[in-house]
């Protein structure tokens, strides 16, 4: 039986962050994760606040002066109940220290740029690794650009990036290389067998012999997400000099190395401080009267019981299961709390997919007080040590806002201090 | 409908395999996928027994390709383990029908205590022998064979005095220098469960209980489990499985490393073993473990690396993201050579980025499958124990 | 543009289809609209099964034979797009037990082979039956691909000469005393105006033949009668699954080569397009199927969709009680010689429906070639060659080359999909994915076209088929089309599936946000 003063249920970006942030407050810390979550499905780079408000859909250059709006007019949204401040200063420490590590995240701090993306597209985000650094460049100078797809990728197209943003940007031509015969033996051509064929030395000459004299003047190359794995920003400075101009990832769906880089970058950085990380099983509470006392890992053979001070909950939404939907209604599965939603199914969704503002049911979630502590239909607090952080929370919609990691970062960190400051004051 | 069709269906269906959300995660994590013939992936299993050809994925090559190694599992946003999937499939091939060379080795073990039907004479004779060469070494070594009441029981792979016996002597070594109690057995000494990969739970069952019984005459409070992966994660799990009562825990050798260096029981020098090193997360020591919710050696390994080299790096991904040695699952015997040696192509890259001359494996089967990788692709690493470089480490 | 034929079938589901087969194999000359793209209607929105006739023998003995009949026709010349799973039919504690009874007597009476069979074999055949059935009884039905049956159908009759016009809406009817002149249409994607003489035509267009008589001056009474099913992600039951009472909703279970298909209830529409399945509706269909197959509580719906039923309206009744068999007008009373409809009846009879009107047809023309249509089989059907999802599935061992999937969810290769887009752009229709998808397997599996959809787009647009900004025109369009069907069944796993794919398409790819 171990001993925590605080268990995170959930390793994903909200779970991460949350267990950063307590480590640095000196907490000893434990992370419970039943899956890998989104993180690894995102696209690596780091949405802050992109769409505001998502009635009109209005893009929003300045990210900064967009969440003083929302914070002012929306005290509900887990912006509104960490403030501005803590928003502030939870994202810039974390961007800090996603700029120091292997990736290399740049933000210009005011803000937002856009990615071209593998759909041609522009997505606006914060946060964008060393990889993506010249994608931003390239869609700003609009200048002469290669996008370079393989064949039999089928998950990337370049014609597809090119065709739909030629007209705004007549410099942009779409090329394919066989990778087959750049591999030393037959393999998938898939991302994760490109992106090891990238690690490699020899791969990187013959790509770039390759590629070389298809450049044709552009000043900017443009790849799928395929650089490499933990290795991608010393491969794209090496192509860089191979080639004589800069490389740039465009994100793509799945599988989406960059998320997955980033996942087991920030992992690395918690085991390097000592925070143990479970992955792969479900997890259940141990409650007595108005506490949890234990945090029981749900093992294929056996249980592990962590008995803990407090817990702080980054379960995600419906991906993660953090949120389970029935046919009648939504359960949050470890509190077994039932939550207010429209009670026709029918209007849980809109008739479109992508119309705005969004899909009422991406709204429902956790209500928290604000200690971020989940509330039961009382409004009182389901545990007295038991916080709420990320996704889970209610009155927000991350995937309309394009908020996603600063909702992760800000309430994991958010969580993590009210976790430290109670423990103090007690 | 067919009984073989129903019961896939209704593993996978255990497993949430009705989440499946076709991202691909499994694939991306497969060392094994969609190499061979059969162009088969963890994903394309389920898709398999969803649509009501489970009976099909029985007789695929592919079930046995796989090393059960559970990364499939791991990074599944649904929590389908395709390995629990393929373990299912394989419980229901008949044993005889099984390749290579799994089932006989498990059979052996089964009649005659250990997979190379090596008798107890032969075992001793080999235990004593390897002590004798240590005698001018280690003058003051003992080895005790069926002492009552030691601390504890140590198992060993029959690898080792079939074909490395050296490894004993590093072994007697250690334990000689932590000073701890202990024994080896003369019957039911064996340290491996090859009856788990092929689904033949009666023998896995048996084997193990008739281990658990030696363990109970001896009167050993501790079975100290080798370095192995797949075989102590088959005690763990299945005393729980089989609910098999005991009265001592099972800890791993690696563990136990670890505790005599906290306890201060050995005195280490990490000069001697000079070069860069790098470290292998055995699947079923670690996240295997993890996942089954029994203790895990990656932590404990690592202290004691620490302790033992002066330098060493991780490999990536590391502890329960680490992909298979390509050996696990009886993938080392169940004879598809080629097809094992294209499947450990991920394996050699990731040692490779670390620039590591030796990798520390503490698992049998893993450091055979290293060793195999070492040479087909004409590798300058060696794979190594972990008692091996603490018994060079050990000051006396 | 001006086009003469001897015979215009208006309507692509798989009635008009059979129709202009029917027609070339008695050496009619003939040409066929679809506004849409094949079996837009009923034919692309049923239960997927080939009736014993069991359902009917009861109540509706006319429609019953009529099925018997054709169930074993088509087994034999459409044997490519059937697969033989058999039926059952099982009562459970509460059913009238008198309807098992006059079950086997009406069986009898008019020839269906029904076997009753012991609970426990039933159970075992089929072991996610409810354990408290109290009856089963063996039936030939049977699991129809209609696509393909249509598909089938269209390419035979092309290869004879008739000419298919997709994307053709009929706009007017030019008419004088006694024929109808000529028919104007229009190709909805160029614009183009087209003006068709025909000595005779055909309105096979399902429950729209009252709009096309409209244009004739003429009046059918068609009640419409909307039918919604559900698709699971997996394929639950070997057998069509039916239970033993008198017809009612969410009473049958039919296996669709990898899924299982359960529906369907019967509800009076108006609007016969832009149909929808509400979440009321959603429910009453598992809480039904679910009474048969428990395990329907907690499977995963990967989609609903609804089909709208041409009922020959005679007056009151529910629709439940009218019967099922169809009715071919000859328009005589109504002074037209040279126009009939075929309405009604059920994708079972779609050959027998057929045939008798273009026996019709075939006497105005002086035609006396006679029907052939239960001999010749179809393209890809014949002696030994069944649909079989487990002997495609177990083709395995020749799939696409490595790593040039496009669809993962129902494994459909790039090479495959390249032969679609060629027939299609040789039938100067556009590649689509939602075109691909009625004529592979492609977007219908677990993802339903979340991930396949963007691949194809990515593929389409290598290939020169989509210029400019048109992939994400084409894109969105497609995600918006499927998700009408997602929508009401987004709960569990099906809405973890959805979640993954609007963060992906809207946080990854930001296609909703117009930048």
């Amino acid at each position: 039986m171990e001993r925590h003063d605080v268990v995170v249920i959930g390793g994903g970006l909200t779970g991460m962050a949350a267990a950063r942030r307590a480590h640095q407050l000196g907490l000893r810390v434990l992370v419970a994760a039943a899956t890998p979550g989104s993180l690894p499905y995102t696209s690596g780079a780091m949405d802050l606040l992109g769409v505001y408000p998502t009635e009109t859909r209005h893009y929003r250059c300045s990210p900064w002066e967009a969440l003083s709006e929302l914070v002012e007019c929306d005290p509900e949204h887990p912006y509104g109940k960490v403030g501005l401040g803590g928003v502030r200063s939870a994202w810039d420490e974390f961007a800090a220290h996603l700029a120091a590590g292997p990736l290399g995240y740049h933000c210009q701090p005011a803000d937002n740029v856009l990615l071209v993306t593998s759909a041609g597209t522009l997505k606006p985000t914060h946060l964008v690794p060393h990889s993506m650094k010249h994608n931003v460049r390239a869609w700003e100078s609009r200048e002469s650009t290669l996008v370079l797809g393989f064949e039999r990728l089928m998950d990337f197209s370049p014609e597809h990036v090119v065709q739909t943003l030629r007209e705004r940007w007549p410099g942009l031509r779409a090329a394919r290389i066989d990778a087959t015969a750049l591999l030393e033996d037959s393999r998938r051509i898939c991302v994760t067998e490109l992106a090891a064929a990238f690690e490699r030395d020899a791969f990187r000459q013959r790509f770039a012999d390759t590629v070389r004299p298809m450049l044709g003047g552009a000043r900017f190359l443009g790849l799928p997400a395929v650089l490499g794995f933990e290795g991608v920003r010393p491969v794209c400075d090496e192509l860089e000099q191979l080639l004589g101009l800069p490389v740039f990832e465009i994100p793509m769906l799945s599988p989406s190395l960059p998320g997955m880089r980033l996942t087991e970058v920030l992992k690395a950085d918690l085991l390097r401080q000592g925070v143990t990380l479970l992955q792969g099983r479900p997890v259940r509470l141990e409650r007595e009267a108005d506490r949890v006392r234990a945090v029981v890992w749900q093992g294929s053979a056996s249980e592990r019981r962590f008995e803990t001070d407090d817990v702080i909950l980054a379960t995600g939404r419906f991906f993660g299961r953090g949120l389970v939907a029935h046919q009648g209604g939504v359960r949050e599965p470890l509190l077994d709390l039932e939550l207010d939603l429209p009670p026709s199914r029918d209007a849980w969704h809109m008739q479109s997919f992508l119309g705005a503002p969004g899909h009422p049911i991406n709204r429902v979630g956790l209500t928290t007080d604000a200690e971020l502590r989940p509330l039961d239909r009382r409004g009182a607090p389901v545990c007295t040590n038991l916080r709420a952080a990320g996704a889970i929370l209610g009155g927000h919609d991350w995937v309309r806002e394009k908020s996603g990691a600063g909702i992760s970062v800000v309430t994991g960190y958010a969580a993590a201090e009210r976790v430290a400051a109670a423990r103090e004051g007690a | 409908m067919n009984d073989t069709r129903q019961r896939m269906l209704e593993a996978l269906l255990q497993q949430g395999g009705d989440g499946c959300v076709s991202c691909g995660a499994c694939v991306a994590g497969c060392p094994v996928a969609d190499w061979n013939e059969e162009r088969l992936d963890p994903r394309r299993i389920v898709r398999l027994i969803q649509y009501g050809v489970g009976d099909r994925v029985a007789e695929l090559d592919w079930i046995w390709h796989c090393t059960t190694c559970g990364r499939c599992g791991y990074t599944c946003p649904s929590g389908i383990d395709v390995s629990t999937l393929v373990q299912a499939a394989r419980a229901l091939v008949p044993h005889d029908r099984s390749p290579g060379q799994i089932q006989q080795t498990a059979d052996l073990h089964c009649t005659t205590g250990n997979n190379m039907q090596l008798t107890s004479e032969q075992w001793l004779e080999t235990v004593e022998w390897m002590r004798d060469e240590l005698a001018d070494d280690v003058p003051d070594l003992e080895v005790p064979v069926d002492r009552c009441g030691a601390e504890h029981f140590l198992t060993i792979n029959s690898k080792l005095p079939m074909y490395y016996p050296e490894d004993l002597q590093d072994i007697f070594r250690l334990f000689h220098a932590a000073g701890v109690s202990w024994t080896l057995s003369s019957s039911w000494w064996e340290g491996t469960n090859y009856a788990m990969f092929t689904g033949d739970e009666a023998t896995w069952e048996h084997t193990l209980r008739q281990q658990v019984d030696r363990v109970h005459q001896l009167g050993c409070r501790t079975m100290a489990y080798t370095e192995c992966g797949h075989g102590y994660y088959a005690t763990l799990t299945g005393l729980q499985r089989f609910g098999i009562p005991h009265r001592f825990r099972v800890v791993h050798v690696v563990s136990l490393y670890a505790q005599w260096i906290r306890e201060g029981r050995l005195r280490l020098d990490p000069s001697r073993n000079p070069g860069r090193f790098t470290l292998h997360d055995p699947c079923n020591a670690v996240r295997k473990a993890v996942m089954a919710g029994i203790p895990s050696i990656a932590e404990d390994a690592r202290l004691v690396l620490d302790h033992v080299c002066e330098e060493w790096v991780e490999m990536t991904p590391n502890r329960d993201a680490n992909y298979c040695c390509s050996g696990g699952g009886g993938a080392l015997i169940a004879g598809f050579k080629r097809a094992r040696t294209h499947h450990g192509r991920t394996k050699v890259e990731q040692i490779d980025r670390t620039g590591a001359a030796q990798v520390c494996s503490p698992c049998v089967n893993c450091l055979d499958a290293l060793n195999n990788l070492a040479q087909d692709y004409q590798r300058p690493w060696k794979p190594v124990h972990l008692w091996t470089l603490l018994a060079r480490a050990i000051v006396s | 543009m001006k086009i003469e034929t001897e015979v215009l079938v208006i309507g692509g589901g798989l009635t008009g289809a059979g129709v202009l087969r029917d027609l070339t194999l008695r050496g009619v000359q003939a040409l066929l609209l679809e506004r849409r793209d094949m079996d837009s209607g009923a034919s692309g929105a049923n239960h997927g099964l080939l009736h014993s006739g069991g359902r009917y023998v009861v109540h509706d003995p006319e429609s019953a034979a009529e099925c018997i009949g054709e169930n074993a026709i088509l087994k034999r010349v459409a044997s490519g797009c059937i697969e033989q799973t058999g039926g059952l039919f099982v009562g459970l504690p509460g059913d009238d037990e008198s309807y098992a009874a006059d079950f086997m007597a009406a069986a009898a009476r008019v020839g269906l082979d029904a076997r009753v069979v012991p609970v426990d074999q039933a159970l075992e055949q089929e072991p996610r039956l409810d354990r408290a059935i109290t009856t089963a009884i063996e039936v030939p039905d049977a699991s129809i691909n209609p696509f393909m049956a249509t598909m089938a159908n269209l390419a035979d009759a092309a290869q004879r000469g008739a000419r298919v016009m997709l994307n053709t809406q009929v706009t007017a009817m030019r008419r004088d005393a006694h024929r109808i002149t000529t028919v104007q249409c229009i190709d909805s994607r160029t614009g183009r105006e087209i003006e068709i003489e025909a000595q005779q035509i055909v309105s096979a267009a399902g429950p729209w033949v009252d709009r096309i008589a409209a244009m004739a001056g003429i009046e059918i009474g068609i009640a419409y009668s909307k039918g919604s099913l559900l698709v699971t992600n997996s394929r639950l039951t070997d057998r069509v699954i039916n239970r033993l009472r008198p017809p009612g909703d969410g009473d049958i279970i039919v296996p669709g080569e990898t899924v299982t298909i359960t529906g369907t209830t019967s509800i009076r529409v108006r609007n016969l397009d832009h149909l929808t399945t509400s979440a009321a509706e959603v429910d009453l269909l598992v809480e039904r199927a679910s009474q048969m197959l428990p395990a329907l509580r907690q499977a995963r719906f990967i989609r609903a969709y609804a089909g709208v039923r041409p009922l020959v309206a005679s007056g009151a009744g529910s629709d439940r009680g009218l019967s099922r068999s169809f009715t071919v007008f000859d328009h005589e009373g109504d002074g037209l010689v040279n126009l009939a409809t075929v309405t009604g009846g059920k994708l079972t009879t779609y050959r027998l429906m057929a045939e008798r009107v273009v026996d019709l047809i075939c006497r105005r023309l002086d035609n006396h070639t006679p029907c052939s249509t239960t001999q010749v089989p179809l393209p890809g059907s014949g002696e030994g060659i069944t649909l079989d999802a487990r002997q495609r599935l177990a083709r395995l061992s020749e799939p696409p080359p490595a790593g040039e999937v496009l669809c993962e969810c129902e494994m459909v290769g790039r090479e495959q999909v390249d032969r679609i887009i060629h027939s299609l752009l040789q039938a100067g229709q556009r590649p689509e994915p939602n075109a691909l998808r009625l004529r592979c397997r492609l977007g219908m599996g677990s993802c339903q076209g979340g991930f396949c959809g963007f691949r194809t787009v990515g593929h389409l647009c290598r290939r020169g088929d989509l210029s400019g900004p048109e992939g994400n025109e084409v894109l969105i369009r497609f995600l918006e089309k499927r998700w009408g069907g997602i929508r009401p069944v987004l709960w569990g796993e099906q809405l973890r599936q959805e979640q993954l794919l609007e963060a992906l398409y809207c946080g990854t790819l930001n296609i909703d946000g117009g930048l």
